[in-house]
């Protein structure tokens, strides 16, 4: 029987009609993914659920009673669990607080009793194996452990269906394997999963039914038994996936156009050698912490290396900022595209041509050529906007993405430092952006990625470095190189 | 214990206690003179003067940690004393009534600020800069740059069961910071300003009213300067337009050397009320210091600015903990 | 745990430091250093600064007295009360203050004399309380020279237009004096007069327009010193057709009368209110008190004749000499 039931829900956002009328059951007991490429409705699903935004018609039905939508917290009162995203935590409060955030425990007199959460959040705490003390602010948690309090939340309340938003995003694998021992265990108790993601592993080893979201609308409902990842792909994106373009191997012979030598910065990294050749595509792989993005940060001089050298095209290098670096012929599109990637108060035009900008020292603006430059980036990433003077905040994540790439391409540099460079981005886009990862490459630029999408970095590597700790542990090349095999390397403990 | 010794209040307290301990050392009296700055009546002057800063600076402090600001609590002191005036001058209201008057006015000023950021959607800066401008101005219109007298109908030297009304300020601070500390730390109200503050859209994600705590806070701000409104009127026995020009720079500051974050969702009550004084012994203190005049605002810029950076300090100090 | 033994320390230096200083207090003291307050409306109005200049060179003139110069940045009488407070509480030997509100201010004033602290009033008086003399220049007398010298240079024909700040008692008397004088003058008649409102950029407004509304006018009666408090204020006007009266003397108004732009100022006596004042304090406290409470300062007739001897004057008083 239906647990919870979306029945031909419909919501436009001005112009934008966000969903058009989904409908999908969720059976008591089972685990039921719901995916769909950004942009297909399935965040503004879920805040229907929470009560957030109220849909334009349809209804929400919970054990076939319609949920009321003019009261936000029905859903949570009614057994509803919702597991949001880490960046949805309170970072000024502590674990316990956040666990509790809008449904504190109080005693006489309204007064909040602070003994009871923290009780019932160490029992919660001890319950996921999670090594963190109750007391401590949320800014001082780590990113992986900020979602697993996130899921210690959706349990601290009995809740008959516990609904996960994205929750792997910035899990290692052991973590992720953890998370879903603890989701194992509550099924086993007969709590009903709700999985959103675009993850298809994940899905594929978690789920028992999966509906596809498409454009706003439910493409269709599959069972895990019938179906293949690549019939999900096609289901997400509507059409065929792109080929996968075969590439030239990297001149092996060729003089390194960067090299790292021994290059220290405690505690985050020391010792590390590495050399990329023009037209070398180097996957850099490790485990969340394990030193990569501090690495590249000081390669592109915004921090300074304790120990060690640096050469770009066989010249020495040491840059005291990023222009430098930028000047040198570096480029490095930063993980965090939100944070750190781009202007959001800036159109696409100026996004496009600030860093060729900056790199070149240019202090009157010449309007014609940026705009010239910022068409042709956007022609050649084929990034899906109306036009420069678009926003950014209009275009989709993995458009975003192709945009803070598409910035630093426009300074011609001969190195590409990469960090995440498809997290959060839908599949679609991750074949684009691979592609033009490759199209440079084939064109002589040489490439680092740091990736901790196994899968990926076996699939566009032509070498992969693994890191463990802050130290490299290992290189292997690309083609031939198992999961298995660089995993090995990547998580074990020091022997 | 340990708790204490980690409290953000703590290192206000030190830092106010410092302070006194150095103006007491360096205003030692010469030899056959009682010591000028250690003395009742001029910690009761102290206190007198911090409280109309101190009580207004309770509510900056809640909208600074619900992640806003407010700008017109200078102004909306001014509208209070003056609409207190009126009603018991001119239209002949007991004081009681005339005082809940002119609090009342400071409940609607809060509110119409929280109209304009939680439904209108304008950035609380903006919104309180217009409405500290509407009340300023309104203030004007009911004076027509006049005052109305107050102390010509309260009684001369006036003591409330023996106690003089200099101390109604202090008394009043004093009582507002422990209800309201209590409410900001150890109610559910209190929590949910804390998390609006620190991220407004968990808040939402997590059913917690966040409009309502938004409105609430305003509303407070607004109630807070006014009852500071109203003891200045009944204290200093005038409602004039022009007073209380610009304190609301001194009031954020107050919260803001007590602790609170303008990035939202840190800061504390009674932090606030101490930031009030650390000002109120500057001000008082600097008056015995020969040439300290024209230093005064430098000095006062410069232990904003000290104070402040210790606190990110110790912050990071303790994240490395 | 740091920070306690921190605080700790502070605490004991502190101590140790009053326990040095502590020990003079037994030997028997010396004749002690009268100590007065000498408070301005406010210390951005510039022509207060020569009050400080010339108390402080009485009080070395007279030996063993101290002059403390305090007063609000601006002209905020909130402040300026917690400023003359905080002198009263801290027992300083007397207070000469310039008073921004006499309304606001008698009480606290009286309650000073009740305390055994002579109080005078200099440049603004405050005639209800029972501060013990004031020395300022008596304004509506004042004003009678501004009307008799623009009377004089318009040979009793011609059109006056005046400017002043609304509000200001002093101002209006001053204006009361000239009208009252130019009264006697059939010849003369009044065409306007314009509220600057304490801002010396509107009054600039004011000279610029009011000259292009009356090209024809016979003078200006400005009595107070904002067109002279800067080179530019006066550029529209043609001395040739329109004389300029203003009050005040200090730097540059001297400039623009030696440059033709300005044919008769009034200068009071801005170093006398410090070093009079201090003189009165001195007298009172050792048992002298003036015979008449008012004390007229007069005014000094500063025109081309005499301004290069003027001059002279002031760079001896400004000196301190």
């Amino acid at each position: 029987m239906a647990l919870l039931e979306f029945h031909d829900v419909h919501k436009s956002f001005g112009a934008v009609r966000a969903l058009r009328g989904v409908s999908f059951a969720v059976t008591a007991g089972e685990a039921h993914a719901c995916i769909g490429e950004n942009g297909a409705g399935k965040s503004t699903l879920l805040k229907i659920l929470a009560g957030i935004v109220r849909p334009d018609r349809g209804e929400v039905r919970l054990n076939g009673e319609p949920l009321h939508f003019n009261r936000p917290r029905e859903a949570l009162a009614r057994g509803i669990g919702m597991v949001f995203q880490e960046r949805l935590a309170f970072p000024n409060l502590t674990v316990a607080a956040n666990i509790f955030a809008g449904r504190e425990i109080v005693g006489r007199g309204g007064r909040l009793d602070e003994a009871a959460m923290r009780a019932r959040t160490r029992a919660l705490l001890d319950d996921l194996h999670l090594p963190i003390a109750p007391d401590v602010r949320m800014e001082h948690v780590s990113a992986a452990h900020a979602q697993l309090v996130q899921v210690a939340r959706a349990l601290a309340f009995d809740c008959r269906v516990l609904v996960l938003d994205e929750p792997t995003t910035s899990l290692t694998d052991g973590e992720v394997d953890q998370l879903f021992r603890v989701l194992g265990k509550l099924r086993a108790a007969g709590v009903t999963l709700l999985f959103v993601s675009h993850r298809l592993p994940e899905v594929f080893r978690l789920c028992d039914q999966i509906t596809v979201l498409r454009d706003g609308a439910c493409v269709g409902t599959f069972a895990r038994a019938g179906t293949t990842p690549d019939a999900m792909v096609r289901a997400m994106v509507g059409r065929e996936p792109p080929e996968r373009r075969a590439r030239p191997a990297a001149a092996a012979g060729a003089a390194p156009a960067l090299a790292i030598r021994r290059l220290s910065r405690r505690p985050w990294f020391q010792d590390v050698s590495i050399d990329v050749r023009p037209g070398e595509i180097v996957g850099l792989f490790g485990l969340v912490g394990s030193g990569r993005t501090e690495l590249l940060e000081t390669v592109f001089g915004l921090a300074r290396a304790e120990a060690g050298t640096l050469a770009v095209g066989g010249t020495p290098a040491s840059f005291r900022s990023a222009r430098e670096a930028a000047r040198a012929g570096l480029a490095f599109v930063p993980e965090d595209r939100q944070r750190l990637g781009l202007f959001f108060n800036l159109n696409l035009r100026h996004n496009l041509a600030l860093p060729r900008a900056v790199k070149r020292g240019a202090i009157r603006l010449d309007e014609r050529e940026e705009a010239g430059l910022a068409q042709a980036q956007i022609d050649r990433l084929s990034i899906r906007a109306t036009s420069i003077a678009q926003m950014p905040d209009a275009l989709s994540g993995g458009n975003q993405q192709k945009l803070v790439v598409g910035k630093w391409l426009a300074t011609d540099p001969t190195v590409l430092l990469l960090d995440e460079p498809t997290k959060g981005v839908d599949v679609g886009a991750k074949f684009e952006i691979h592609n033009i990862i490759r199209g440079n490459a084939a064109r002589g630029m040489a490439c680092l990625i740091v990736s901790s999408d196994l899968p990926e970095v076996l699939a566009i590597a032509d070498r992969i470095v693994v890191m463990r700790e802050g130290r490299v542990r290992g290189e292997l090349p690309g083609a031939g190189a198992t999961e298995e095999a660089v995993m090995s390397l990547a998580a074990h403990s020091a022997s | 214990m340990k708790r204490f010794w980690h409290a953000r209040e703590f290192s206000t307290v030190a830092i106010l206690v410092a302070e006194v301990l150095f103006f007491t050392w360096y205003l030692w009296p010469e030899a056959g003179r009682d010591h000028s700055f250690v003395t009742k009546e001029n910690f009761l002057l102290i206190f007198k003067y911090s409280s109309i800063y101190g009580i207004a600076a309770i509510g900056a402090a809640i909208v600074i940690i619900s992640g806003g600001v407010d700008l017109s609590p200078g102004a909306v002191i001014a509208l209070t004393t003056v609409v207190t005036g009126y009603c018991f001058v001119q239209l002949g209201w007991p004081l009681w009534a005339s005082a809940s008057a002119g609090i009342a006015v400071g409940a609607l000023a809060g509110l119409v600020s929280a109209w304009l950021i939680v439904r209108v959607g304008l950035p609380a800066f903006i919104a309180t800069l217009g409405v500290m401008g509407i009340w300023r101005g309104t203030a004007f219109i009911v004076t027509q740059a006049r005052f109305f007298d107050l102390s010509a109908q309260l009684p001369a030297n006036w003591h409330v069961v023996g106690v003089s009304i200099d101390w109604l300020g202090p008394i009043v601070m004093i009582g507002l910071a422990g209800v309201f500390q209590i409410l900001t730390t150890q109610y559910q109200w209190g929590r949910g300003v804390f998390a609006v503050g620190g991220n407004e859209t968990a808040a939402l994600f997590s059913g917690i009213p966040v409009n309502r705590i938004k409105t609430s806070a305003y509303v407070l701000s607004g109630l807070l300067a006014a009852v500071s409104g109203v003891v200045l009127a009944i204290v200093q026995g005038q409602g004039k337009a022009d007073l209380a020009t610009g304190y609301e720079l001194d009031i954020i500051a107050s919260a803001v050397v007590g602790g609170a974050s303008l990035a939202g969702g840190r800061g504390s009550v009674a932090g606030a009320v101490l930031g009030a004084l650390i000002f109120g012994v500057l001000r008082n203190a600097l008056v015995q210091i020969p040439g300290a005049t024209f230093y005064d605002r430098l000095i006062v810029g410069v232990v904003v600015i000290v104070i402040v950076v210790m606190d990110q300090l110790l912050l990071r100090r303790q994240a490395k903990l | 745990m740091k920070r306690a033994v921190a605080l700790l320390m502070a605490v004991g230096i502190s101590a140790w430091a009053c326990e040095g200083v502590g020990v003079e207090v037994g030997k028997e003291p010396a004749k002690r250093t009268l100590r007065f307050a000498l408070i301005p409306k406010a210390l951005d109005i510039p022509v207060f600064g020569y009050a400080n200049v010339g108390a402080q060179r009485k009080a070395r003139q007279i030996g063993g007295v101290e002059v403390i110069y305090h007063g609000p940045e601006r002209a905020d009488e909130l402040k300026q009360k917690e400023i003359l407070e905080s002198f009263i509480a801290q027992k300083v030997d007397g207070i000469a203050i310039s008073v921004l509100n006499a309304d606001f201010l008698t009480s606290t004033i009286d309650r000073a004399i009740a305390a055994g602290i002579p109080v005078v009033t200099w440049d603004s008086d405050a005639p209800k309380s029972k501060r013990i003399a004031f020395y300022g220049v008596d304004d509506y007398k004042s004003g009678q020279i501004m009307g008799e010298e623009a009377a004089r240079l318009l040979n009793g024909k011609g059109t006056i237009a005046f400017l002043t700040s609304a509000g200001a008692n002093n101002l209006q008397r001053r204006l009361d004096g000239a009208k009252d004088a130019l009264a006697k003058f059939p010849g003369i008649k009044i065409v306007d007069t314009f509220d600057i409102q304490e801002d010396s950029v509107k009054c600039a407004q004011f000279i610029a327009t009011g000259t292009n509304r009356y090209p024809n006018l016979g003078a200006w009666i400005s009595v107070g010193g904002w067109p002279v408090f800067t080179a530019n204020a006066l550029t529209p006007v043609d001395p040739k057709k329109t004389k300029f009266i203003s009050f005040d003397t200090n730097p540059p108004a001297p400039d623009l009368l030696k440059a033709g732009k300005v044919q008769v100022l009034l200068g009071q006596k801005y170093f006398g209110w410090g070093s009079e004042s201090v003189r009165l304090l001195h007298e009172i406290v050792n048992g002298k008190r003036p015979a008449n409470p008012i004390i007229d300062s007069g005014v000094d007739v500063v025109t081309a004749d005499n301004v290069e001897a003027y001059l002279k004057m002031w760079k001896t008083m400004e000196g301190g000499g």
